[in-house]
């Protein structure tokens, strides 16, 4: 069974493109979408409204945009990468900005990846076509944790 | 007497004779004696010494004698046989004869050597009177300009103690203000060579600063000493000259006299008769005028003046003898031109005076050229006149701090008046928190050293005033500080409107952030709607194409064509306001390989394209490494872009010097652009070709003209449509201070 990917985006408008573009370039893998950043934290750490799913069921990737309600991207991204967990999750920050200061934080924060998200779809599509190319099919996932932390 | 002493007594040059202690007789006397008072030796054989005493002497040379030891020595006056006086010094001893105890005598006649002595006192009395007469100065220095003796009259003439004069504490040359040095030396050099110096008027400073206007005449003395005695004649206004013509009058006694006394007078001296026809000139008068006497005497005085001044000349002679029947009245001095022999003319004064001598009336004009007074006169009025007219405060003050002097824009600037400062310290002139200033001021004085600075000063009515004050030493002659010249200049209005600026431009800062962030929000924000209308009209048309016509094909086309330039757009807004947001840091950049690396991107994105480039090897400078990289993205991107329709296209990359700066430059043989709009490259948005043509947002240049504006720099650009474009830019020296 295919992992899922975790698509975190408050933009309506920006969801749907990402799941037309993944679908456009015939990524097939269970998107889930969380539309702020305490949200995605409880997905992935099976809290609140997501306290069902089951912790060990990680996404594949996540895509998360910075600018978001609640908690920002970036705050996220360091809980993500404080927990023993979600350590080693593959993280691509998909975001409108390409300010210096943004990318070098998210690097410098542990992001695997920095996409900029284009205006012009057939670029939308490009990128989504390679990050599920190299994420989701080419890339080794990290063993899933044993136990909890 | 033993005989062989006999022969050495009567052979001795020297004059000797024996007498008797008690009675005084002549026991014996040689030849010398003999000589010296023409008395046979058995005329004195037969008397005694006391016989040569004058009788007023007798009684004390008799008492002498008795009292004497047995070796004396005395000057005595003595008289010989023809009666003369004479003066002998004796030296005498007792002595053993075969016939008793004698004294023997030594004599020798002193009489020139004491003759001389008085005829010296006598001389030395006359010049000790002239000396003290008041009329002239006198001073006696050695070459090297050292003080030996200096009379009353000069010390008057400079003010100075005769102490601090001859303790050397005032150096002599010093006296002289510099403007007159030149004129001393060439005396001096006059002096070593013929033993005199000719007349020469000069001025000498004062202790009080003032100047006073003298006529100097040198003459070496004579003697080993090397010594020189100057005659100093003061010419303040006539009182020496009216007392030298009364000395004249009255010591006229005789022609040789009164001619001696017009050729010593320092002046050029010109004697005429009641007609005003000169009867007597001196060599100060032939020299100044070029004339000799013989070509003067006989002539009317008034060839002595320039043309102009001739004609009311005798009739103003005429008028001052008519005055002087009235009553006598004193030297008037006229300020005139003369006129030499070879038609040149100089400004003199003429001062006449009369002489009554015995037998008539004689004027007495002495006439001194005035050029090198008049040229200094008129130096120190414009000097005067320029600090006067200043607009800056001129101030002169002492070592001590004492206001010495104070110009109108001083009085101006600080509400105090020139009688209210001078002798005032200056330090009134300080707010009370910066009095500690002064001492610190003045030490930099004593240095020398001139200084710079601004600060805060109190005007007479208490208000503050933001000044900028230069201070330079004062020297005095011999290059002593004795104490400073202060230009002060009120920058109130400049620190205002400094302030004002320094605010303006503040606001302005601040107002430009502000307008980037909301720049940088706006853009962020404008490009997800961007995102929603391109996506949506392109999965549109994607995936409902069946069920739109052309046209609407078209026109959705036209929606995402528009979202993507928009998008464009944002994007060199956002780089824009990147570059002055970003902070600057400087590297030593390799512009050669970002140059190329930057055309390997483009060739990269184009590889059709055929370009030849040319890159100059070793271009560096110190630059933000990432700006550097966008303004050359920026230059060669539209290098490359302008080339497509060259054939062959050709971007060359290089340094040169423009203006003394070394200038970099992107060169194209592209489009290029009308001169004519080139201050519109690098206005944001504008754009010389139509988006058809070439395609653009207009923000580049603007990219690029920020980078060089940050990095201290000029962009410009030449260019000719069709021929293409050449862009330079230059970037300034990094700041090395601390901030």
């Amino acid at each position: 069974m295919k992992k899922g990917i975790l698509l975190v985006e408050d933009n309506a408008s920006d969801e749907k493109l990402t799941l037309l573009a993944f679908e456009t370039c015939g990524v097939s893998n269970e998107i889930i979408v969380a539309r702020d950043g305490a949200a995605a934290l409880d997905c992935l750490f099976a809290a609140g409204s997501y306290a069902e799913r089951d912790p060990a069921d990680l996404p594949a990737i996540v895509l998360l945009d910075l600018n978001l309600p609640k908690i920002d991207g970036l705050e996220v991204l360091r809980r993500i990468r404080a927990d023993a967990r979600t350590r080693l999750l593959p993280v691509i920050v998909l975001t409108a900005s390409k300010e210096e200061e943004d990318v070098v934080r998210s690097y410098s924060l542990g992001a695997n990846a920095y996409v900029r998200k284009p205006v012009e779809f057939a670029d939308f599509t490009q990128a989504a076509r390679a990050l599920g190319l190299f994420w989701l099919l080419t890339n080794e996932s990290p063993p899933a944790p044993r136990g909890k932390a | 007497m033993r005989e062989s002493y006999r022969v050495l007594f009567e052979s001795s040059p020297q004059a000797m004779f024996v007498f008797e202690p008690e009675t005084l007789r002549f026991l014996d006397a040689n030849h010398a004696c003999v000589r010296l008072y023409g008395y046979a030796r058995e005329e004195l054989l037969g008397m005694s010494l006391a016989d040569l005493w004058p009788a007023e002497d007798a009684e004390r040379n008799r008492e002498f004698v008795r009292t004497a030891s047995e070796s004396f020595v005395a000057t005595v006056r003595h008289r010989k046989k023809d009666g003369t006086p004479c003066t002998v010094d004796v030296v005498a001893n007792l002595v053993s004869f075969d016939e008793g105890t004698g004294r023997l005598a030594l004599l020798t006649d002193v009489t020139a050597r004491v003759v001389a002595e008085q005829a010296r006192r006598a001389a030395e009395a006359r010049f000790t009177r002239l000396a003290d007469s008041g009329m002239l100065g006198i001073i006696v220095t050695s070459v090297d300009g050292r003080v030996h003796e200096i009379n009353e009259a000069l010390l008057d003439i400079l003010g100075y103690s005769r102490e601090g004069i001859l303790s050397g504490s005032v150096p002599w040359n010093a006296v002289t203000p510099p403007e007159w040095r030149d004129l001393d030396e060439r005396a001096r050099q006059q002096l070593s060579s013929s033993g005199t110096a000719g007349l020469r008027e000069k001025e000498f400073v004062r202790k009080d600063g003032s100047r006073v206007p003298v006529l100097v005449g040198s003459a070496m003395l004579e003697g080993e000493d090397k010594e020189c005695i100057s005659f100093v004649l003061d010419l303040r206004g006539s009182r020496q000259i009216e007392a030298a013509v009364k000395h004249l009058g009255e010591a006229r006694a005789s022609e040789a006299t009164f001619r001696g006394f017009v050729e010593a007078a320092p002046d050029s001296v010109v004697v005429a008769n009641r007609q005003g026809t000169i009867v007597l000139v001196n060599a100060q008068t032939e020299r100044l005028y070029g004339y000799t006497r013989d070509e003067l005497v006989g002539q009317g005085v008034e060839m002595m003046l320039a043309e102009r001044f001739r004609a009311q000349f005798p009739s103003r002679l005429a008028g001052y003898f008519a005055g002087t029947r009235v009553a006598p009245t004193g030297p008037v001095s006229l300020d005139v031109y003369g006129r030499r022999k070879d038609g040149s003319e100089f400004p003199i004064e003429f001062t006449v005076a009369l002489l009554e001598t015995a037998g008539e009336t004689l004027v007495c004009g002495s006439i001194r050229d005035t050029t090198e007074r008049k040229r200094a006169e008129e130096q120190r009025q414009q000097l005067a006149t320029m600090v006067e007219s200043s607009d800056d405060a001129i101030i002169g003050k002492s070592l001590a701090g004492i206001v010495t002097s104070w110009n109108a824009a001083a009085e101006r600037l600080f509400g105090y008046s020139a009688a209210e400062m001078i002798g005032q310290p200056i330090a009134r002139l300080f707010p009370p928190d910066q009095q500690g200033e002064e001492p610190e001021i003045l030490a930099h004085l004593a240095a020398g050293e001139v200084e710079r600075f601004d600060g805060v000063r109190l005007h007479k009515d208490g208000r503050r005033i933001e000044v900028s004050v230069t201070i330079a030493p004062v020297r005095d002659p011999t290059g002593r500080i004795v104490g400073a010249c202060k230009v002060v200049r009120d920058i109130t209005d400049r620190r205002r409107a400094e302030v004002a600026l320094r605010q303006a431009k503040d606001a302005a800062e601040a107002a430009n952030r502000e307008l980037e962030s909301f720049s940088y929000s706006v853009a962020h924000d404008l490009r997800a709607p961007l995102r929603g209308m391109n996506g949506f009209a392109r999965l549109l048309l994607d995936r409902y194409r069946d069920a739109l016509d052309p046209t609407g094909q078209d026109w959705l086309e036209e929606i995402t064509l528009n979202a993507r330039k928009m998008g464009e757009l944002i994007d060199g807004l956002l780089s824009l306001a990147r570059v002055t947001r970003s902070e600057l840091r400087r590297g030593q950049v390799d512009l050669s390989s970002t140059a190329r690396a930057a055309l390997g991107q483009l060739a990269k994105n184009e590889p059709d394209r055929r370009v030849e480039l040319a890159v100059e090897e070793g271009l560096s400078a110190e630059v933000d490494p990432a700006l550097a990289r966008a303004l050359l993205d920026n230059l060669l991107g539209n290098a490359w872009k302008f080339t497509r329709d060259a054939a062959p296209a050709r971007i060359e990359v290089g340094a040169t010097l423009r203006d003394g700066d070394r200038a970099f430059f992107v060169r194209d043989n592209g489009a290029g652009f009308d001169m004519a709009f080139a201050s519109k490259l690098f206005v944001p948005f504008q754009r010389l070709h139509a988006a058809a043509e070439f395609p653009g947002t207009g923000i580049g240049l603007a990219t690029v003209q920020r980078i060089v504006r940050r990095h201290g720099g000029r962009v410009w650009a030449e260019g000719t449509v069709g021929a293409g474009a050449t862009f330079y830019f230059t970037f300034s020296e990094p700041k090395r201070s601390a901030s």
